[in-house]
């Protein structure tokens, strides 16, 4: 039987259940390897970068788009032409087909409503590092996952002066830096640990599903709209199974993919045109346009920008 | 000089090849990865570390006496310590108030990690209280001191393995960061972790290494020298408070219980694959525990060569390992990690990474139940065994119990390490537990948490049956349910043979006189009974008076065997001093064999283990040491005879122990290491009754009963045994414990048939044991 094997970073439960059901459309069987939410694909990434010299799985399929891009620049991905993507804006896919990115979720600003009026919440970006909110906002571990890579691309949209102020508000609004990943930082706003947290809205709506009452705003953006993270997927060079993983890249890409993953608990938003028809609730208009190219070439920069901020306020704490 | 080398490449293997790896490897430094540095990181770890330590440490202190002599107490305990911290808390904190506050919280977290914890130190302090500490302890209890009074006392007297308990703890209590992730505090071992996803070099990681390694090397260490101590060994009857560990208990593991009842029906079946997953897991659990259990055989052998003082750099090794599974798995992870890059590629495929980073805490746990094995079992039993001639790859009765505990522990904490899961699990169809558990916390899903802590439960439950079993041979299954519904219920009595009905105990642990120091045999004649123990002394006991003789020993020589004879004249086997010594009743010494005797014409006996004077005048000495046979001397102790030879055929003798002469003038030999008597004719040399019943575990004490019935202590099987000559009726009494009528290897057994009582030497007890001889009664 043939086979396919994938490390992905986007929720286990979530992937396995896509999975077999690729599984049951091309007869291929899916080996993966999943990786916990605290790390989400910045640890499979170093994987597949330890493994650079006989990759182990065939394809990557990561929850947000930095560390793909990264993966892309330093070779480790094969170029991968399909015309499902053809026909999407520019920033859903790697200029040289070396990765793809589908059903995007947005950034989002978690609060709970009995405690804090919607109004109340920022709806713009730089807000939420506002002197009124010292020491009340939660974030994931910027250096994993979706968290890092909106500050890369805040980094790689915003000119330079905005930039800086950022980062000199991130220096001094004491965040609660969780470890647990973004749904631990939406299980702080629902404890009262913390009045906002920046975190995705799959997970927001997953604390809701369970009937935690929480709400979230998507806020805007200085350079100029919503951050989304897109799903990526690409294929590592020199890997076991080429031609399996050349038929998963593009059964991800497919509208059958992008149904099931918006009518799915993580409520990902469809780029499909077509698929966008039925599932209108879930379009984001005003998207913040990212190059993740750049965002990736200025990662470990914006990254170390961040991590030297919140030294700073953990040493002034 | 096999196993030592064996373990050597285990420790090249599983920890000095990664280490390697990391140092070499070209990962990021620490001003890319890091988000705390290490001086922001010694201050919360640090604190949750000495809190923790602390007051589990003084929580198993208060435990550490019922552990000790209740098997209920012991298998409670040893769920607590299995259950996952991690699990533990998520269940309490799915069912705490979502607006309860941090500081809840941050105290839910501490209580679950001392309630995972406090058994360790129970079970680390259990030496201290077996100690005579204990009168000091009554004495207190007595003059009316308080808890908080004798609980300091208690400290005072047992600092150093109160420190070996909190270092210990201290390592161990930060290692559980899934549970201080959902708490939302960082730690150095957090930190640790995620520079290590991050792909950090060792340079990267030191930081907050640095911070774990002062626990990590204090932990190993005192981990390692505690357990080098031989547990001592006395007379256990007082009354053991047993309230601390029905509560500690009760909080440690039914009150969870309680909790997972109560939340299951509420957050249904898990819709994410759990159920399979756990059967994934569960096959791995038991692979990596028979690892660990063949593991396990060249660790015992080497901990027994430790302790007769032979390869001592082993220490070195054995520490080195010790400290690689105190610091967190994430950074043994990140060692294999790199160190499969330059592997071939079905290394990452088969997980051979995965299994070789989840041996390192199994094996850890492996190295410490050997030693304390090892240093539990008397030196004598080891004796025994090295005479026989066992190697490291044939499991006896101690190896085969480490075995199949360090099997069972390693196996159940090999699964739990979600660290190592996530960096090394290879492709697989079905869905790793543990990263997925870990999701499942993270993402708030409660539903395959409560699932999967049902399955730690029972993984648990089942190890401390094993555990539990093996202190004693009776099945302890139900009684492990009961303890997990109502705490530790009752005391268990799970031998399977009946205890002794005791008339008086006489002496008990120290060297005053009227005490022992492992006695090792006694003769009754006429009202008088002496008994010789390892200080080197022959005391006689008479009308309520004790005398005490010293021996003549030489080096470092113990007499192990003695007999009274019609004058009352006591006859000794000096054993390590090669010679025969012949006490009169007044206390007069005379050297009757072998170097320095003052008649007869001096010969090298080897090692006498026991003298029978016969009705002619002439002695019957058995002897071991390679030439094991029996002596036959003139009255004058010149050599006339030498009956059988060393061997497992009739007529030969693998340690004859003990000697015992009967009615028709036949001589009853207890042929130790072969587990069988042998009657043997002193005029012919020839092998009159083979009796070796397959129960019959070291027998090294008899004598005869007035109607002809053999008396046999067992010093391997811990019981005393009443056989017909014939080998037709056999019963038992006795089985090892601490409870009243159970023993520790029983050496010797003498009958005064005038006054109608039997004298058991407890040796392990340090004590003597009157027994009437209706108690043994068919």
């Amino acid at each position: 039987m043939p086979h396919v094997t994938v490390y992905v970073s986007a929720d286990e439960a979530l992937a396995r259940t896509m999975l077999d059901a690729f599984t049951r459309d091309t007869g291929i069987s899916v080996r993966m390897v999943g990786d916990t939410e605290a790390f989400k694909s910045t640890g499979l990434a170093n994987r597949i970068r330890r493994e650079r010299v006989r990759p182990v799985a065939d394809v990557f399929w990561s929850s947000e788009a930095t560390h793909m891009a990264l993966l892309a620049d330093e070779g480790l991905l094969e170029p991968t032409r399909t015309d499902r993507t053809t026909t999407w804006p520019a920033q859903w896919r790697d200029a040289d087909h070396r990765w793809h990115g589908f059903s995007p979720r947005p950034r989002v600003i978690a609060f709970d409503p009995e405690v804090m009026d919607r109004a109340d919440v920022p709806i713009a970006m730089a807000d939420v590092f506002a002197p009124r909110f010292i020491g009340q906002v939660a974030i994931a571990d910027p250096r994993f996952g979706t968290t890092g890579g909106h500050l890369s691309a805040i980094a790689a949209t915003h000119v330079p002066a905005s930039w800086l102020a950022l980062l000199d508000a991130m220096g001094h609004a004491r965040m609660q830096v969780l470890a647990g990943g973004n749904a631990a930082t939406v299980d702080a706003v629902i404890r009262g640990d913390a009045l906002l947290g920046l975190t995705d809205y799959d997970d927001v709506i997953a604390a809701q599903d369970r009937g935690r009452r929480v709400d979230m705003v998507l806020p805007v953006h200085e350079a100029g709209g919503v951050m989304v993270t897109p799903n990526t997927v690409g294929v590592l060079r020199g890997c076991p199974s080429p031609d399996t993983a050349r038929v998963l890249v593009d059964w991800l890409l497919s509208d059958i993919a992008a149904e099931m993953l918006a009518a799915s608990a993580s409520r990902n938003m469809p780029v499909q045109q077509s698929v966008q028809t039925q599932f209108p609730e879930l379009v984001v208009d005003d998207i913040l346009l990212v190059d993740h190219g750049a965002a990736a070439a200025g990662h470990n920069e914006a990254l170390a920008a961040v991590l030297a901020a919140l030294r700073r306020q953990s040493d002034d704490s | 000089m096999v196993a030592p080398v064996l373990v050597c490449c285990g420790v090249v293997l599983l920890v000095v090849c990664p280490w390697a790896a990391l140092l070499v490897h070209p990962g990021q430094g620490a001003q890319d990865t890091a988000l705390h540095g290490a001086s922001a990181l010694i201050m919360p770890t640090v604190g949750w570390a000495v809190l923790v330590a602390v007051v589990a440490t003084v929580l198993g202190r208060l435990a550490a006496p019922a552990l000790t002599q209740r098997t209920s107490a012991l298998t409670g305990a040893v769920i607590a310590a299995m259950l996952p911290a991690s699990a533990v808390f998520y269940v309490w904190y799915a069912m705490q108030p979502v607006d309860s506050g941090r500081w809840v919280t941050a105290l839910l977290l501490w209580a679950v990690l001392v309630s995972t914890h406090w058994p360790v130190a129970a079970l680390v302090l259990r030496g201290s209280v077996r100690t005579a500490a204990l009168d000091s302890d009554d004495a207190a209890r007595q003059l009316g001191a308080g808890l908080l009074r004798r609980l300091s006392m208690c400290a005072g007297r047992e600092w150093p393995m109160w420190l070996a308990s909190v270092a210990l703890l201290a390592a161990l209590s930060v290692l559980a960061t899934t549970a201080f992730d959902l708490a939302g505090v960082v730690t150095a071992a957090t930190e640790v972790r995620a520079r290590a996803a991050l792909g950090a070099s060792f340079a990267g990681l030191i930081g907050p290494l640095l911070v774990l390694s002062g626990p990590a090397i204090a932990g190993a260490v005192a981990a390692w020298m505690c357990l080098g101590q031989v547990p001592p060994q006395g007379d256990h009857k007082r009354t053991t408070p047993v309230w601390p560990a029905i509560v500690l208990v009760m909080a440690s593991v039914t009150a969870p219980l309680i909790g997972l009842i109560w939340i299951t029906p509420q957050v249904g079946a898990p819709t994410d694959g759990m159920a399979g997953a756990i059967v994934h897991v569960v096959l791995r659990g038991i692979g990596i525990g028979m690892l660990v259990a063949m593991c396990t055989m060249p660790m015992v052998s080497v901990c027994r060569q430790l302790r007769r003082g032979r390869v001592r750099w082993v220490h070195g090794v054995v520490l080195v390992w010790l400290v690689a599974a105190l610091l967190p798995s994430s950074f043994v992870a990140a060692g294999w990690s790199a160190l499969q890059q330059w592997l071939p590629p079905e290394f990452a495929r088969w997980g051979i990474g995965l299994i070789a980073a989840s041996l390192v805490q199994g094996t850890a746990v492996a190295w410490l139940i050997a030693r304390g094995m090892v240093m539990a079992t008397p030196i004598e039993r080891e004796d025994a065994l090295a005479m026989v001639g066992t190697r490291w790859w044939r499991p006896d009765h101690a190896m085969g119990m480490a075995m199949v505990a360090a099997g069972a522990v390693g196996g159940v904490l090999s699964v739990f390490m979600p660290a190592i899961e996530s960096m090394l699990a290879p492709p697989a169809a079905g869905p790793p537990l543990v990263s997925r558990l870990v999701d499942a916390m993270h993402y708030q899903r409660p539903e395959s948490v409560v699932l999967a802590l049902w399955g730690l439960l029972i993984a648990a439950a089942a190890v401390a049956v094993v555990i539990g079993i093996m202190r004693h041979r009776r099945t302890v299954a139900p009684l492990c349910l009961l303890v997990i519904m109502f705490g530790c219920a009752d005391q268990s009595d799970s031998s399977t043979v009946q205890p002794l009905t005791i008339d008086a105990v006489i002496g008990g642990p120290g060297t005053r006189t009227g005490r022992f120091v492992t006695p090792r045999a006694a003769a009754v004649h006429d009202g008088v009974l002496v008994v010789i123990d390892r200080t080197g002394r022959l005391q006689h006991f008479e009308d309520g008076g004790v005398c005490a003789v010293d021996l003549p020993l030489e080096g470092r020589g113990f007499p192990t065997g003695v007999h009274l004879d019609e004058h009352t004249t006591a006859w000794v086997a000096d054993t390590h001093s090669g010679r025969v010594l012949r006490i009169e009743h007044g206390g007069d010494i005379e050297v009757f064999a072998g170097p320095g005797a003052a008649a007869g014409e001096p010969h090298d006996l080897g090692t006498p283990s026991d003298v029978q004077p016969l009705p002619d005048g002439r002695v019957l000495v058995s002897v071991y040491g390679g030439d094991d046979h029996l002596a036959l001397l003139g009255a004058d102790g010149a050599l006339h005879g030498v009956i059988g030879s060393a061997g497992d055929g009739v007529g030969q003798f693998r340690r004859p122990q003990a000697l015992a002469l009967d009615a028709h003038g036949q001589v009853w030999v207890a042929d130790a290491c072969n587990h069988r008597l042998q009657r043997v004719d002193p005029e012919t040399g020839e092998v009159t009754a083979v009796l070796a019943p397959p129960d019959m575990r070291y027998p090294y004490g008899l004598d005869i009963l007035p109607d002809g019935d053999l008396l046999v202590s067992e010093y391997g099987g811990n019981v005393l045994r009443r056989m017909s000559p014939d080998g037709a009726r056999s019963r038992r009494w006795g089985g090892w414990g601490d409870n009243p009528g159970q023993l520790r290897t029983p050496w010797s057994v003498t009958i005064d048939e005038d006054a109608g009582v039997l004298y058991l030497v407890d040796a392990g007890h340090d004590r003597v044991l009157r027994i009437a001889l209706q108690a043994v009664a068919w």
